[in-house]
């Protein structure tokens, strides 16, 4: 009756989507491309983008390893 | 620490309501079943908890900064002038030995006695060699009376900051991998400028450095050789090269700050 109504790979989509928009704000917020008022470490940022990327991925073997299966 | 927690406070501001948005978002979406509720709440705990991982809980502002390093080099200058070197310049140097490289040396001589620094310097670097270290500061040339002063370079902290951060040192690096360097550190990493381009012919260097923030900094100094993003890079080439090294003009022009160093052997 109470459930989340989301597959796993939904989930991991939403992580695919998060982890492009979080690369390209990284990139954004690069010294080259003109001055941020915004404190923000830049390292950290990328550093979760390419978790969430790799989180994705994980997500897609299991999903195609569950259709060849 | 009140500012800080003033900085904290406001990041709070910002991702507290985020949170408990997201936090309600995903138990409706337990209730009802709904995704576009669960897909809402997930975006919105993801995107809070990123903002308040990423956002720098303080930051020393740049007017400090500009402060600080003025106060210094009005300092170093009134103790120039106090010892009367009204027209004198600066030349950074090594001395080339394994305990010399370990620090860097900055000597201020009468403009006019530019050919006699160099015998003198290498006298203090065998000094150094033999152990005996830099013990005096401040020195007169017997012939001429010419007075010089040499002082443990102020800037040696940025040098040690960028060998740190590269993990190297820098007097085994050249100058067109030191370009890449100090672009990696002072521009990408420290941000500290928008850019640094470096051309080296036979005895001179030209570096510009660009940035609205960095110019600001170098042109409320007066004398480049007490700026420290210039010194610390004049440092910086005298480790790289094994020369002493003299900012021998330097034009600040819109965002961009035009020096020529010039390379002196030891």
């Amino acid at each position: 009756m109470y459930s989340f109504n989301v597959s796993l790979w939904d989930i991991g989509l939403w992580l695919g989507v998060s982890a492009v928009i979080l690369l390209i704000t990284s990139e954004l917020l690069a010294p080259y491309y003109g001055r941020s008022k915004i404190a923000m470490d830049v390292k950290r940022l990328r550093t979760i983008a390419i978790a969430a990327g790799i989180t994705f991925l994980i997500i897609a073997i299991v999903r195609i390893s569950a259709i060849i299966g | 620490m009140s500012m800080s927690i003033n900085i904290r406070r406001k990041k709070l501001i910002i991702v507290l309501p985020m949170l408990v948005v997201g936090a309600l978002s995903l138990l409706f979406s337990y209730v009802y079943s709904s995704m576009i509720l669960t897909i809402i709440g997930l975006g919105l705990v993801f995107w809070a908890s990123v903002l308040y991982y990423t956002v720098s809980s303080y930051h020393i502002p740049r007017e400090f900064i500009d402060a600080y390093s003025k106060s210094y080099a009005d300092t170093i200058e009134h103790l120039r002038t106090r010892l009367g070197y009204t027209s004198s310049k600066a030349i950074f140097f090594y001395p080339k030995s394994l305990k010399g490289i370990m620090h860097g040396y900055v000597a201020f001589y009468d403009s006019n006695g530019s050919d006699n620094v160099r015998s003198l310097l290498s006298l203090y670097i065998n000094d150094v060699e033999d152990g005996n270290g830099m013990s005096s500061i401040a020195l007169e040339k017997e012939d001429t009376k010419q007075k010089y002063i040499i002082l443990k370079a102020y800037s040696q902290g940025i040098i040690d900051l960028i060998e740190g951060k590269i993990e190297k040192n820098l007097a085994l690096v050249d100058v067109g991998e030191l370009q890449h360097i100090l672009y990696k550190v002072m521009v990408e990493d420290l941000m500290l400028m928008d850019d640094i381009i470096i051309e080296s012919s036979d005895s001179t260097i030209k570096v510009k450095i660009i940035g609205k923030d960095s110019t600001a900094l170098c042109s409320s100094i007066g004398d480049q050789s007490l700026c420290p993003l210039c010194s610390s890079i004049a440092l910086a080439v005298s480790k790289s090269t094994g020369k002493g090294v003299v900012i021998e003009e330097s034009i600040i022009k819109g965002k961009s700050v035009n020096n020529t160093l010039r390379l002196i052997d030891l």
